[in-house]
């Protein structure tokens, strides 16, 4: 092949449809003129042709598609049988969330029916110290003369309570 | 329901494959069964084996349709699918190279082309079986873009995508199994040929 000639790689794309449009336009303007190239290219076509006759299409058999089916339906993992264990396995399982869960649950209840107890008991206390305390001084600025000061002197003394 | 599924784009049914919808994998396996059995006809030159490997894909498709990331089209896929499992699967029992005179595909009734129905001499159906064999013997890359370019008549292009390589890379294969054949096929080539 002269040193000119179309590289048999690109020989080869051109006669399987492919290339650019201006590469297709060189390769045929040379292979006109170019016994070389015609030999090389009339090679590739009749090998084109060899093969088209020997590998002839095939057929799917009629019982393509059902025994798809049924190689699909053979393939699917089957269900695993449930045993006691399994159940037993499962209770356990769920025992801990559940009960971590009552836990939390209860310590609020528990908690908040403390905290209610302590803060009714304090604050009883606290209504009577203030109550005595807002008492005292305000009979004590009463009048000497008047009801509420004789009502004052009649209570007893805040050591003899 | 059937015939509302037969109008969606392959990309609709792949979706309902993954959905797991019978209907829509049974359409999406009529469209392709035919090209997806004669690619592994073709690379393994063997009818019966064909048929069984081109099932254990469709299985596969059935299985995998939900890690189909629709970046590229369902057609180049379902190829990749068969063109990994025809060249990684090489060594196993399945694919392996056995192959088949035209008598006996054409006595089961199962070449299906026009020129089948021609009588064919007994030179000519040996030239057949030299050339399958031929092709049976070039490596399995060859053999498998020649499949996809030759009988296929898939582009470079295309076939870079489906084989995951350049398309400089795919002209040089295609070049080099055709260089092979020729060297392979000379002295029955010349005779047959002519040239």
């Amino acid at each position: 092949m002269k040193k000119e000639c179309i590289n048999p790689e690109k020989l080869s794309a051109f006669l399987d449809g492919e290339l650019s449009e201006q590469e297709r336009e060189n390769i045929k303007s040379h292979v006109k003129d170019c016994p070389l190239c015609q030999k090389e290219a009339q090679g590739l076509t009749k090998l084109t042709e060899l093969l088209n006759n020997s590998f002839l299409p095939i057929e799917p058999s009629p019982y393509f598609i059902p025994g798809l089916k049924q190689k699909i339906e053979d393939n699917e993992p089957m269900p695993a049988k449930i045993t006691i264990n399994d159940w037993i396995s499962r209770i356990k399982h769920s025992l801990v969330p559940i009960g971590a869960t009552a836990l939390i649950l209860l310590s609020f209840v528990a908690g908040n029916r403390i905290g209610n107890i302590l803060y009714q008991k304090s604050s009883t206390a606290q209504e009577r110290e203030i109550y005595t305390s807002v008492e005292s001084s305000i009979l004590n600025d009463s009048p000497e003369s008047s009801l509420t000061n004789t009502y004052a002197n009649l209570l007893p003394e805040e050591g003899e309570r | 329901m059937e015939d509302l599924l037969k109008n969606k784009s392959d990309e609709e049914l792949i979706k309902g494959v993954a959905n797991k919808d019978e209907s829509a994998f049974e359409i999406l396996a009529e469209k392709y069964k035919y090209s997806v059995l004669n690619i592994i006809y073709r690379y393994t030159g063997n009818r019966t084996e064909a048929e069984d490997i081109s099932q254990d894909i469709f299985v596969k498709i059935w299985h995998s349709a939900d890690s189909f990331k629709h970046k590229s089209k369902v057609s180049t896929w379902i190829y990749r699918i068969v063109v990994n499992y025809c060249l990684n699967f090489k060594n196993k029992n399945k694919i392996n190279a056995n192959i088949q005179s035209l008598d006996e595909l054409s006595e089961k009734g199962e070449i299906i082309t026009n020129s089948s129905k021609e009588h064919k001499s007994y030179e000519s159906q040996e030239t057949d079986k030299i050339v399958r064999e031929s092709v049976n013997k070039l490596p399995e890359r060859y053999r498998m873009v020649l499949v996809l370019s030759r009988f296929e008549n898939k582009s470079y292009q295309e076939i870079s995508e489906i084989m995951n390589l350049s398309v400089p890379a795919v002209e040089s294969l295609i070049f080099r199994a055709k260089a092979n054949l020729k060297k392979a096929l000379s002295p029955y080539f010349n005779k047959k040929t002519g040239i």
